[in-house]
């Protein structure tokens, strides 16, 4: 019935961004334990293990189980300026300036900033380039105040779930970059959620898959989660 | 006592559902010793394991660390067919973490544990509250643990306050071998050397350590301001004697080292400017009063004069300011203006320049740096006191866990740098760690 009515409201492209970044924001916290597995261009691969806490739109705190020698190692989101490492064979925190946030994270074919950050409208105009049954087709181009590392997004939005089914980001020479892939839809506590992220990298191939292996949504997380003091003890 | 950490550091490794550690194998050679690949005095091979048991409320972890010296150098055949081994093991953390102790915002932390202050990289003034580890000297900023029980409470506003109690004072670990970490005075007279260290009474309250810190968050930079009474973790002469020892005017110098006392208010921040991280560490230190007696012989038979001179008295600042970037391109940079080196104290505190640049491939797989140092020993005299070192490094890690690193020290120096007091330990290495 919802999707019907769509049809004749006729939605912008703003309008369906900001829709999808709802629905990626919608539950209040999650918990999730992750699979990452990044392959290589020959098809070996290797594993890591991941914890992430999240609240509201900017909050995450990231904490790595495996492999053995980034075990403990801990990563705080507290705003797109605020970002906190824990590397445990030093005990200590280093706050990261957000220099780096185009940086690869932890060797993966995600960025800081795409791990980061959810907030599509703040950074992006969007319109529609094409519609299909199942897909809104979504080019999002950067806002001039914008700090992103992109010169353009190419979004396909599933129309059931509202999540992207598919992104192409493009580099800053206009050449095609890295494509992320989500796939496993599923519906927890009514928000619809993805079971799988693929991100590949368009020049090498090098793909990293991260598998939810188990979500906890609207727990009630404290902020304290979300502090110095427990990134130290996330270990 | 000992007995109870020993059984309860075996009992962690054999029975927690964590357990973890590392091996590595370190080769410093001399680059400059003639035609034979010659090792350093004080290189040593390394292995560690930890373990760590996690509950809702609290987490107990450990590790002992086993130092390895080959007394003889692996690449010789004689130290191949008739190799001499030393193994050093250390306890090198053990301790017991309670959350929610009492009250919901305060934590206690009770046992042998790093506790690491400080926002600038690896030269850290405030970081005092643990010994040094300098059995690799060139390690600069390496820490062990000590005992202590730290509380902290969370504030209002995102701030928390830090309290330590370090019962006993631990010294340093110090270099294998001939390693000149400070500069002496070579009196040619001084045919015979003797020292002694006093360290503080052990079951003394008065020779406990106590510190604060108060760290939070103002507009988006983070702040601390911290406090500490304790020990000096170096040692300074209190006692001088000079004994002659024949007619010709030789002599032998007895010496007994006592370690200072010292107070220090510690200040911290770090933040962002247009993206470009910045750093500051500043320690204001106030040490007691610190006198050296020396006993001189004046003529024969022996009649001796006594002299004292004031080692430390007045107060002195430490800092460390510093800032890092990356580049577009990838490359990254991270900059450090460091005044008085972890050991230097008192009216003897040399600036450091430190640079370092690199660049990672292959998706972290391998890593390039380069890290240049310039040193003023002396502000007023910089063209005869200086100094300068150079270490480019090259790290590939082929697989998980595995990780290769090359790399070269190359230090110069003159008048009283100490980068120059080091000019001999110019050296390349081949280091390997496994970790599990």
């Amino acid at each position: 019935m919802i999707n019907f009515l769509f049809f004749f409201i006729m939605l912008t492209g703003n309008e369906i961004l900001k829709k999808v970044e709802d629905t990626y924001n919608a539950p209040k916290d999650k918990v999730s334990e992750i699979k990452m597995v990044l392959v290589e261009q020959d098809g070996s691969q290797k594993q890591r293990e991941m914890k992430i806490w999240m609240k509201g739109k900017h909050k995450k705190l990231f904490t790595f189980k495996s492999p053995a020698d980034v075990k403990g190692v801990g990563f705080l989101v507290l705003s797109d300026d605020e970002l906190y490492l824990y590397l445990p064979a030093f005990k200590k925190i280093r706050r990261i300036a957000s220099h780096v946030k185009n940086e690869s994270f932890m060797g993966t074919d995600f960025s800081y900033n795409d791990l980061a950050k959810s907030e599509f409208t703040k950074n992006y105009n969007a319109k529609i380039l094409e519609e299909n049954e199942n897909q809104y087709v979504l080019e999002l181009m950067p806002k001039p105040e914008s700090d992103v590392d992109y010169s353009k997004l190419i979004m396909f939005v599933n129309k059931n779930v509202f999540l992207p089914d598919s992104i192409k980001f493009f580099d800053k020479g206009g050449h095609l970059f890295k494509i992320m892939r989500n796939r496993k839809f599923s519906q927890i506590k009514n928000y619809w959620v993805i079971g799988e992220i693929e991100m590949e990298n368009a020049k090498d191939k090098h793909k990293t898959i991260m598998e939810t292996i188990k979500e906890d949504i609207d727990t009630g997380l404290s902020d304290e989660i979300f502090t110095q003091r427990n990134l130290k003890r996330a270990e | 006592m000992k007995k109870f950490l020993t059984f309860l550091i075996f009992y962690g490794i054999l029975y927690s559902t964590q357990i973890g550690g590392e091996t590595k194998l370190n080769n410093f050679y001399y680059i400059f010793s003639g035609d034979s690949v010659k090792p350093v005095p004080y290189m040593f091979h390394q292995f560690k394991v930890e373990f760590y048991e996690h509950f809702e409320k609290y987490d107990f972890t450990g590790s002992l660390l086993f130092r390895l010296w080959t007394e003889k150098s692996a690449l010789s055949f004689s130290g191949l067919s008739n190799p001499s081994f030393k193994v050093e093991p250390h306890l090198w953390e053990l301790y017991l973490a309670i959350y929610g102790f009492i009250f919901d915002n305060l934590d206690l932390k009770i046992g042998k544990q790093r506790i690491s202050w400080g926002t600038a990289d690896k030269l850290n003034p405030t970081d005092i509250l643990n010994p040094y580890d300098l059995q690799n000297p060139f390690d600069f900023g390496k820490k062990m643990s000590s005992e202590a029980i730290l509380f902290d409470i969370s504030l209002p506003r995102e701030f928390t306050f830090e309290g330590v109690f370090i019962p006993k004072f631990v010294a340093p670990l110090l270099p294998k071998g001939e390693f000149p970490l400070f500069l002496f005075i070579e009196n040619p007279e001084i045919k015979e050397k003797e020292d002694t260290i006093i360290y503080p009474e052990e079951k003394n309250f008065k020779n406990s350590m106590f510190a604060g810190k108060m760290y939070g968050k103002l507009f988006k930079w983070d702040f601390s301001l911290s406090y500490f009474y304790g020990y000096d973790n170096f040692p300074l002469p209190s006692n001088i004697n000079l004994i002659p020892i024949d007619t010709l005017g030789n002599l032998k110098m007895e010496t007994k080292l006592k370690f200072p006392k010292v107070q220090m208010i510690g200040f911290d921040f770090s933040g962002e400017f247009k993206t470009i991280g910045i750093w500051g560490e500043l320690g204001y230190f106030n040490p007691h009063k610190f006198i050296l007696k020396t006993t001189i012989p004046i003529s024969s038979p022996p009649y001796f004069i006594e002299k004292d001179s004031t080692l430390l008295k007045e107060p002195y600042l430490k800092f460390t300011f510093g800032f890092d970037y990356t580049f577009k391109n990838g490359i990254y940079i991270n900059t450090q203006w460091n005044h008085g080196f972890f050991f230097e104290r008192g009216e003897e505190l040399h600036d450091y320049f430190v640079a370092r640049g690199e660049k990672k491939f292959f998706r972290e797989k391998l890593k390039i740096g380069l890290a240049g140092i310039y040193e003023i020993a002396d502000r007023d005299s910089i063209r005869d006191n200086y100094g300068y070192g150079i270490i480019p490094e090259v790290l590939y890690k082929p697989h998980d866990n595995v990780e290769i690193s090359l790399g070269t020290i190359l230090l110069d120096g003159k008048g009283k740098s100490i980068l120059g007091l080091w000019k001999d330990f110019d050296q390349f290495y081949l280091n390997f760690k496994v970790s599990f």
